[in-house]
């Protein structure tokens, strides 16, 4: 350690980055190379389903490199600045509450059908999200349902879920 | 000249300048609602035509199609959620404007330059057909391939600071292209045995995910619910300001036209090739590049409107879409019995002209809808977000839905939404994303039927890339990858800076 | 493409309801809404244009619209797979081309004709060989003498392993010509790789070139049969030029059929077969297909079971031809086809 400023490689995200995607690469390469040679009876190349893929593994590890290089930079140029970058106010259980109501509400679909569905899909988020007046979020959550409903589906005939 | 005289005969005809308002309005709502994208409209359209006589079908479609493909922009400068591939380059400039609280300005921008861009692509029409079509033809498989892949490397350097990053976002989004079945042998690829993966995945769902449900989840995540936005100026846009742009926005047209004469190439690279070269023409923007620009907003919007007129040209010369709205007016040409093809223009001289009419008045439409609709609209980025984001994600849900009427598509949209905001959250740009995935269907056959036409001859480096139009691709191409390493940027700007001090 | 239909869909059944609920209830009660007609191509394509006024000429037919919903890709598989995944109640068919027969044997899908049960085999569009206006070759004996001499060297589109472009190359293979192959999305592709000088020629469907040969931008060599085409008779027939080759020559290699599931009952294949036999009547869909000088199928093939015998022994005809040639993934006899 000649820096005690000098962050390690492995915590720098470009370089996590760069390792993910040439994972990424990696396995794309592996897979279209196995099914290449193990799917079809033809083994010609210019037909291939695969050929593409390839390539796109090759463009992937090219970048792997490009992005542990930047790594590297930003590595030297982190060498001497010390001042951490200020955090910043991050709210991650509520991007969890999102994604829990959404997939609740995936799998309510077609048990209970549309509108119930939305209603309260609309309901829970508007109160979730610091709407307190119980009046409003089930006007607003009717409302809009409806409107949905009315607007698209017998309106325009678009299908609803 | 005559198809323009010709066209002009339908200014007088009350009933078809009806028709295509009802259709440029139809345009206007389904465009604007995330989700709900013009090839959509159109599709709605189709059903309702179906009996109609053609000249009345077309009046009405040509409406739905400008304005259409106008109001994906709406909500992307409103909502950063484009309405459609073609308009991901506008919520790149829009959306920073409607942040700033001037969505009215964002908005009327891309109302007039929509509407220059339309013209331009549609008098390019009635004027060029036949010449786009025989340039259009000259193009081979290896030609497409470079095109898609100067599209991706200019993205790369657009939207993101990071050069490197801006690629890695369209990589993925070609390794997302690649899932499902290969459009030429029928091997499902990728898809680890889900059958539902078989067709691959859908654009809509994608698109909508990776804007409008990461753009919830980012709001959520960054805790700026109740960050208001600067409350809506009413600044005049003087007229003098607006057109400045126009002369330039000529060039972007340009690229419009003759990208959207290119079959699936179409309106997203039209745009970010417009973006890119507006990066390097206007010197002095009047914000930076992707911070609220107008001059994006108006390279995006008069390009990918442009595509219209450019789009219509190989569909009715050659009876190949240009993007997936001619295939669908393609389908409608075939049920009212018109067989485009080469002897088109003159034979079915009449509907050519109703197209053309119906797309100039539809230009109109455009116009006078957009300059009407647009401060009411641009009212919306002042509801609250504690309200506007429960419905937008529901909106969300409905437009992945709605595309194809599966469940599973909206599983999708989820999931594109959630790797969109750890993408976001990582500072890798999205937008290159989505075209690597628009793009990447057409790049895999193109690029394997240039080897296979390649494999036959007997030079197989000349046959790839011996040709004048397939080297200046590869040229852009190589140009644009090595003059964004990091090495050689800091290398040209010593050089620069050297040869100033002297 | 979906969402066309689906949204079609949507429209017409509101219609469908409407009317059916103002006539009095027929006999059979079917079709009571609207149909769908899937074509398993693109938009543009032989398959598609034939089926979009075929269902024209039902319609009148039923009394019910059909709305046509192309569900494209894989040779066709992934429009046979939503119809086999729909409804038994009739109100899903297929128009579909000849790809079905060879499915299995190219490893596309596990289904074949024997999952489908035939209403009427509607039309065969001739192939006809064409090049582009300016090429060098100006007769068919020109351009096979070249193939001849400079094997996988001549460039040839067609739209993929297993359908009619490449069972037509196959035949050209048995006689020696060897073509190098490239294959473009749809025909309509493949034309224009042919205008644009991609590829030396294509094997295209008449109908698809027709307008183009017309205009002068393509030059048709021979049509891929044993006759001439009765409106183009300056137009040389395959068959006369390669000897010994009316085995091959003889068979339609583009039969288009309106098909259902196995299992739709028997009385409402009834109704839909009565309905095709008026529909092929009709005056304007005769116009067209005279017109485009497609071949008359349901003239050649007038009751269920010969149109079974037909699509079985295309089906074995074709299977062994691609076998032979290599080109297949599985062998016609894990199907039990025997060789014809």
């Amino acid at each position: 350690m000649e820096n005690k400023n000098k962050k390690s490689l492995l915590k720098m995200r470009s370089f996590q980055d760069g390792i993910f995607v040439g994972l990424c690469s990696a396995g794309l390469l592996g897979y279209s190379l196995y099914h290449h040679h193990f799917d079809r009876n033809t083994s010609e190349w210019k037909l291939s389903p695969f050929l593409f893929p390839v390539l796109i593994s090759v463009f992937g590890l090219l970048l792997t490199i490009s992005l542990i290089a930047d790594a590297r930079r930003e590595q030297k140029a982190a060498e001497g600045a010390d001042s951490k970058p200020a955090k910043e106010k991050h709210n991650l259980p509520g991007a969890f509450i999102l994604i829990g109501a959404s997939i609740v509400y995936y799998f309510l679909l077609p048990v209970i059908h549309f509108i119930p569905a939305s209603i309260l899909y609309l309901a829970g988020l508007f109160v979730y999200l610091g709407e307190r007046k119980w009046w409003k979020v089930i006007l607003l959550a009717v409302i809009t349902t409806a409107a949905i409903f009315l607007l698209f589906g017998k309106g325009l005939n678009v299908r609803l879920p | 000249m005559n198809a323009l005289l010709g066209s002009l005969q339908y200014f007088l005809n009350i009933r078809f300048i009806l028709l295509c308002g009802a259709g440029s309005l139809a345009g206007l709502f389904v465009g604007s609602i995330p989700g709900l994208s013009v090839s959509m409209a159109t599709a709605l359209l189709v059903s309702i035509t179906y009996t109609w006589s053609a000249t009345d079908a077309l009046a009405t479609i040509m409406g739905v199609y400008v304005v259409g493909v106008f109001s994906g922009a709406l909500s992307a400068i409103l909502l950063n959620i484009p309405g459609a591939p073609a308009s991901v380059v506008t919520t790149l400039d829009g959306y920073p404007l409607a942040k700033r609280g001037e969505a009215y300005k964002a908005l009327k921008y891309a109302t007039v330059y929509s509407f220059v861009g339309s013209v331009f692509g549609l008098v390019a029409l009635a004027l060029l057909a036949q010449p786009i079509t025989s340039i259009a033809l000259k193009f081979q498989p290896m030609d497409y391939f470079l095109l898609a892949l100067f599209g991706l490397t200019t993205v790369g350097g657009l939207t993101s600071k990071n050069f490197s990053k801006g690629l890695v976002s369209a990589v993925f989004g070609l390794f997302f292209a690649m899932i499902g079945m290969d459009s030429v042998l029928g091997t499902p690829r990728l898809t680890f045995g889900f059958r539902n993966l078989n067709a691959g995945i859908p654009t809509v769902p994608a698109l909508v995910g990776m804007f409008g449900f990461a753009e919830i989840l980012s709001v959520i995540f960054g805790g700026q619910l109740d960050a208001t936005v600067n409350s809506i100026t009413h600044q005049v846009v003087k007229i003098k300001d607006m057109l400045k742009h126009f002369w330039v926005s000529l060039y972007y047209c340009l690229i419009g036209t003759f990208v959207g004469a290119l079959p699936g190439a179409g309106g997203p690279v039209a745009a970010f090739l417009a973006y890119s070269q507006a990066k390097s023409i206007v010197k002095k923007p009047s914000r930076p590049f992707g911070e609220g620009a107008v001059e994006g907003i108006v390279a995006s919007e008069s390009a990918n409107n442009a595509c219209i007129g450019g789009a219509l040209i190989p569909m009715l010369t050659l009876a190949v879409p240009g993007d997936a709205v001619t295939a669908i007016i393609l389908s409608v040409f075939y049920v009212h019995g018109l067989q485009p093809g080469p002897t088109f223009l003159m034979r079915s001289a009449d509907s050519f002209y109703a197209i053309l009419g119906g797309g100039f008045i539809g230009c109109i439409f455009l116009l006078l809808l957009g300059l009407l609709v647009a401060p009411h609209l641009s009212k919306v980025i002042n509801v609250p977000k504690k309200v506007l984001l429960p419905i937008v994600a529901l909106l969300c849900v409905i437009g992945a839905y709605a595309c194809n009427n599966r469940l599973f598509d909206v599983a999708l949209m989820f999931f594109f939404g959630i790797l969109g905001f750890v993408m976001r959250s990582r500072g890798y740009p999205v937008a290159p994303m989505t075209l690597g995935l628009v793009l990447g269907g057409m790049m895999d056959s193109n690029f394997r039927r240039a080897i296979s036409l390649a494999a036959s001859a007997d030079n197989k480096v000349v046959a790839l890339f011996g040709r004048p139009i397939t080297i200046v691709l590869l040229l852009c191409t190589i140009f644009s990858i090595v003059s964004n390493i990091p090495a050689v940027k800091s290398f040209t700007s010593k050089l620069f800076n050297r040869s100033a001090k002297q | 493409m979906k969402k066309v239909v689906s949204a079609l869909l949507a429209v017409v059944m509101a219609a469908g309801l409407m009317i059916s609920a103002s006539t009095s209830a027929q006999a059979a009660d079917y079709p009571k809404k609207a149909i769908t007609m899937i074509v398993p191509y693109g938009a543009g394509g032989t398959t598609d244009l034939v089926g979009r006024q075929f269902a024209i000429a039902m319609e009148k037919q039923l009394g019910q619209s059909i709305v046509v919903e192309n569900v494209s890709g894989a040779s066709g598989s992934v429009g046979g797979q939503s119809c086999i995944d729909s409804d038994s109640d009739g109100y899903t068919v297929m128009f579909t081309a000849e790809t079905i027969g060879t499915w299995r044997v190219m490893g596309i899908s596990e289904l074949s004709y024997a999952d489908f049960e035939p209403i009427i085999t509607v039309a065969n569009d001739p192939k006809v060989i064409v090049v582009a206006k300016d090429s060098k070759y100006n007769t068919i004996e020109e351009l096979l003498e070249d193939i001849k001499a400079n094997p996988n060297k001549i460039q040839m589109s067609y739209t993929g392993p297993g359908g009619s472009g490449h069972v037509q190359a196959l035949i050209l293979n048995q006689f020696g010509y060897e073509p190098a192959l490239t294959a473009y999305a749809s025909g309509a592709e493949g034309i224009t790789a042919v205008l644009g000088n991609q590829v030396v020629f294509t094997n295209a469907n008449f109908s698809t070139v027709r307008s183009y040969i017309e205009s002068g931008d393509l030059k048709a060599l021979c049509v891929c049969s044993t006759t001439q085409l009765e409106n183009y008779p300056d137009i040389p027939a395959l068959g006369s030029v390669i000897p010994d080759s009316d085995y091959y020559l003889n068979i339609p290699y583009n039969p288009l059929s309106l098909i259902v599931k196995n299992d739709v009952p028997e009385e409402i294949r009834e109704v839909l077969r009565n309905a095709a036999l008026e529909a092929v009547k009709d005056p304007d869909f005769d116009k067209f297909m005279t017109e485009n000088c497609i071949d008359k199928l349901y003239e050649k093939y007038t009751t269920v079971e010969d149109i079974k015998a037909f699509l079985s022994g295309w089906e074995a005809t074709v299977s062994w031809l691609l076998f032979d040639a290599g080109a297949t993934i599985n062998s016609p006899e894990d199907f039990e086809i025997a060789r014809p």
